[in-house]
């Protein structure tokens, strides 16, 4: 017995993080957290019955056995208890469902388009003038608002998740999807592409940040801005080879020349919590073996490899991209 | 019962040991051993050529052009040409390289371009020096069935030879581009592009069988100023041919999203250390692109970014972008 402590251990850490459904920032995740913990329990209370009741039947003889043999026990606890408490579930379910578009229909107006790609998300907020403006890999939320999120993809089935705040939805090619979104406080969940799209699909994760509303304007205000200039010599060589090698071709950085659509918006990727999609930090380090090595990283992955940059022309190069708050 | 073969046996290990058949190139073989011999290179050949895939268009100038300028460079000391005989000691060779423009012509397409590709084991003729590179073994092939209605004038008109400076002789000079439109222009290339090209043909790294040889053995400095002589040159006046630009030229503009191909312009259009395409004949382009589509050019660092993106292209867009290069003046 004294050895199952680690192992409880082990499942008590399981079941908290930032990529968990047992800890709900939104009020959507929230509500299935309740039906999951209302389902569990009472399903586990019919375990128990069922397993007295064996046990009981099993036993010596006794007035319970003797009632349990007759006719109407099988009634009532073979049908009548399980069609009502299934209904019951049943019908729950079906409010938390409903819930959830009926929520869709009194959005409070924000909404953010996010089109899966292979394998990085291209994200699409909607200032106030109605401006569209492009980020990519992160999703940045107020909280106490309801958020519509319009999930498209380009190429495959993706499928949209962030356990803290809701359930899963997939992303469709050639449809549009909608999910509402409201997140209670601030915090920060970490989403997964849930739908097996090819071969970096477990690569394929971002951050949402749910943040109070006055900051969230603030930094939706920053984000529509176009790129900062690079304020120090490393960084300002490090836009040259941006330049030179082509980079634009594929990223946009809004400000710049660069205007390529094929691959994430770079305009302020300084200010990302992470690179490549949720699987490297956001410093320089990581930008320079992304650049250098990223079929290593994330294999099968759009973009080619740049072996070709000495560690100067990489370390510059990601200066430049660290400054691109 | 044992003792035939016994004996045999011992007849074999005392010919074999003893050394008793003459090898000597100055002497013929046995009749029946030749005949032996060329009875089983025509049956290897034959087979062996089975599986070698529909040539392209033979009758294309172009590509007869490279493959003489080629056949003058490296095969004609040994095989003679209708201009010049083989050196001399060609003649004293066993087995005699044939006169390719008669005993050459009994092989069909696809068995010369085996014995081409691979050479043949026991004999003076090497395989290319890249079993990558088909396309270039098919331009030897073109040339091969052009050869016996050559006379020595117009042979000397189409190899080029007289003509000094191996360079010059298939990627012009000064007054004149290339001879071919296989062969890729380099007159106001990227000065960076052509000294790593040759390099890489230099340090096998890039796949060609008609650069290879000739960049071998060429030094750093050497190559510097190769390079710098052909990036300072103008390029001459060539007739711009006008051919289906809209399609290619949308790719080499604006990309085609939906294949994650960026503009080849945002990269080649001349402010980087990739080549310049504009001005470069299509077919050398076209070629090129293949390799890519196969996978061939992809293991240097600069290859391997063109890898992932050409990959994405299909034959028919290669040949539509291809033209639109060739069509634009750079």
């Amino acid at each position: 017995m004294k050895h199952l402590s680690p192992f409880l251990l082990l499942v008590l850490f399981g079941c908290g993080g930032e990529q968990s459904a047992l800890s709900p920032l939104g009020v959507e995740a929230g509500e299935i957290g309740l039906l999951f913990a209302v389902v569990t329990g009472i399903c586990i209370a019919v375990l128990v019955l069922v397993t007295v009741l064996t046990l009981v039947a099993a036993g010596p003889s006794g007035r319970l056995r003797d009632a349990l043999r007759r006719e109407r026990a099988i009634l009532i606890g073979g049908l009548i208890f399980p069609a009502v408490v299934l209904t019951g579930f049943l019908v729950y379910g079906l409010v938390v469902l409903q819930a959830g578009s009926a929520r869709a229909a009194r959005s409070d107006g924000l909404e953010i388009a996010i089109t899966g790609k292979q394998w990085w998300w291209r994200v699409f907020y909607t200032d106030a003038e109605g401006r569209r403006i492009e980020s990519a890999n992160e999703l940045r939320l107020p909280v106490g608002q309801r958020v519509t999120l319009l999930l498209a993809s380009d190429d495959v089935i993706h499928s949209f998740w962030v356990p803290r705040f809701g359930g899963k939805l997939d992303m469709i090619p050639g449809r549009t999807l909608r999910l509402t979104l409201e997140a209670k406080e601030p915090g920060i969940g970490r989403g997964q592409c849930a739908e097996y799209c090819g071969g970096a699909h477990a690569f394929m994760s971002f951050y949402a940040i749910a943040m109070p509303q006055a900051e969230f304007d603030a930094w939706l205000a920053a984000e529509a801005k176009p790129a900062l200039e690079p304020d120090d010599e490393a960084a300002q060589r490090g836009k040259a080879v941006f330049g030179s090698s082509g980079c634009g071709a594929c990223h946009a950085v809004r400000g710049t020349e660069a205007a390529g659509k094929i691959g994430p918006d770079l305009t302020h990727v300084g200010g990302r919590m992470s690179l490549a999609t949720a699987t490297l930090p956001n410093d320089a380090a990581s930008f320079a073996r992304w650049i250098r090595d990223s079929q290593h990283i994330k294999p099968e992955n759009l973009m080619p490899p740049f072996g070709q940059l000495n560690d100067v022309e990489l370390a510059d190069l990601a200066r430049y991209l660290e400054a691109l708050q | 019962m044992l003792a035939g073969p016994l004996a045999l046996l011992l007849v074999g290990v005392i010919v074999a040991v003893g050394g008793f058949y003459n090898v000597a190139a100055s002497d013929r073989h046995w009749p029946v051993v030749t005949w032996a011999i060329e009875f089983g290179v025509q049956r290897a050949v034959s087979t062996h050529s089975l599986g070698v895939e529909d040539p392209p268009d033979l009758g294309d100038r172009d590509r007869q052009a490279l493959g003489a300028r080629h056949f003058e460079l490296q095969c004609v000391s040994c095989h003679g040409s209708p201009a010049a005989p083989p050196m001399e000691l060609a003649r004293h060779m066993l087995p005699v390289p044939p006169d390719l423009a008669t005993k050459g012509q009994r092989w069909s397409d696809e068995e010369l371009f085996w014995i081409v590709q691979h050479g043949l084991k026991f004999t003076a003729m090497p395989a290319w020096s890249t079993q990558e590179r088909g396309d270039e073994v098919w331009s030897m092939v073109a040339f091969l069935r052009r050869l016996p209605s050559l006379d020595a004038e117009a042979y000397r008109t189409l190899s080029g030879s007289g003509e000094g400076g191996s360079c010059a002789r298939c990627h012009g000079a000064e007054n004149t581009g290339p001879v071919s439109r296989f062969i890729p222009m380099l007159h106001g290339q990227s000065e960076a592009y052509l000294v790593r090209a040759l390099q890489e043909y230099r340090d096998g790294k890039r796949m060609s069988g008609m650069m290879q040889p000739e960049a071998h053995g060429l030094s750093d400095p050497d190559i510097v100023r190769l390079a710098g002589f052909y990036a300072g040159l103008r390029l001459p006046a060539t007739t711009v041919r006008a051919s289906e630009q809209s399609a290619g030229e949308k790719i080499a503009t604006a990309g085609i999203p939906e294949q994650n191909v960026p503009a080849c312009l945002a990269c080649h259009g001349g402010s980087t250390g990739y080549p310049i395409l504009a001005g470069q004949p299509a077919p050398y382009l076209e070629s090129q692109l293949a390799l890519w589509r196969r996978g061939v050019r992809g293991n240097t660092a600069h290859g391997a970014i063109m890898a992932a993106i050409g990959s994405r292209l299909t034959a028919k867009q290669a040949r539509a972008v291809a033209q639109y290069f060739e069509s634009v003046q750079p």
